[in-house]
């Protein structure tokens, strides 16, 4: 099988790759953001708790 | 020492930590194999009589997706009901960090059936019964999720939420009856009755593969969403100020 003929599925390109295309965005997605929010949490409890020491927390 | 100690946030926090690239890795691997399987080790086609042609391979990612929406509502019920009961933070948080993944999951089993069903129905969408039920279950999820986020105080959100998660568990039943309801013939459904043993053995193992990633993935994403979670909801712990200075 050729990779053209892989890509081409029978001539239903269309319908499987815009199921495994969105599969693909959704999940990797998902765990892009959460990775990115977790650092953004870490960050933002670092900078409040700075804050905080600096402040002598009151 | 037993399980139970990590019931504690503090405690559960940094094993979620240690287990999710060992879940990430698994799940990665089982896809990988499962595609691989399903796109090349399968006939080009499904079903004796007037077979499917190759956009029935969106199989392997639909089924997995729709078992994974049902299963991962299941987890937020129960955990929700293990909130209420046990009244422990952690189970609460779980129910949370598990409502997303859902959401996703279901919005994937929507979206892959429409693309399966315009070449094998001739149509996107139809108010068939388990489409309409699985919709309803996309939008319980979103409920969920919405509901948590309007009530400010979060203990308060989580018990909300959570009694809310547990009258959406009705709809589980209905989805998996919609089609194997006792008489097909009272079920006017374009799903045919689901009969696994009379699958293509290639197909039905590509299929189950992909449904362990997914079921993997499902454990790597939520754990990732809520040692977010415990970090937010614990920030004014002690060992949440230790963990941020040692980072920081």
């Amino acid at each position: 099988m050729s990779v053209l003929e892989f890509l081409n599925q029978g001539g239903y390109a269309y319908f499987v790759w815009a199921s495994y295309g969105a599969a693909l965005i959704l999940l990797a997605g998902e765990i892009v953001l959460l990775r990115r929010n977790h650092r953004t949490i870490l960050t933002r409890l670092g900078r409040l708790l700075r804050m905080r020491t600096r402040g002598g927390d009151q | 020492m037993s399980i139970f100690r990590y019931a504690a946030p503090s405690a559960f926090y940094p094993l979620a930590g240690r287990m999710i690239p060992w879940f990430a890795a698994i799940a990665a691997a089982s896809i990988l194999i499962g595609l691989y399987w399903g796109f090349f080790q399968t006939p080009a086609q499904l079903g004796g009589t007037n077979p499917q042609k190759e956009y029935y391979r969106i199989i392997f990612v639909h089924v997995p997706a729709a078992w994974m929406s049902m299963w991962l509502y299941l987890v937020l019920a129960v955990w929700s009901a293990v909130g209420l009961v046990f009244n422990t933070r952690l189970s609460f948080m779980m129910a949370r960090a598990a409502a997303p993944t859902g959401a996703i999951f279901t919005f994937l089993a929507l979206w892959t059936g429409a693309f399966w069903g315009r070449p094998s129905w001739g149509t996107y969408w139809d108010w068939d019964p388990r489409l309409t039920s699985e919709l309803i279950l996309f939008f319980l999820y979103i409920g969920y999720i919405a509901l948590h986020s309007a009530i400010d105080d979060a203990r308060r959100a989580d018990r909300a939420s959570a009694l809310l998660a547990i009258v959406g568990l009705v709809m589980l039943p209905v989805i998996f009856w919609s089609i194997n309801c006792p008489d097909p013939n009272q079920c006017a459904a374009l799903h045919q009755r689901s009969d696994l043993s009379q699958m293509e053995p290639n197909i039905f193992w590509a299929m189950m593969i992909m449904t362990f990633g997914f079921w993997m993935y499902s454990f790597a994403a939520v754990f990732l969403r809520v040692r977010g979670i415990i970090l937010s909801r614990e920030a004014d712990s002690a060992w949440v100020r230790g963990l941020v200075e040692g980072k920081a």
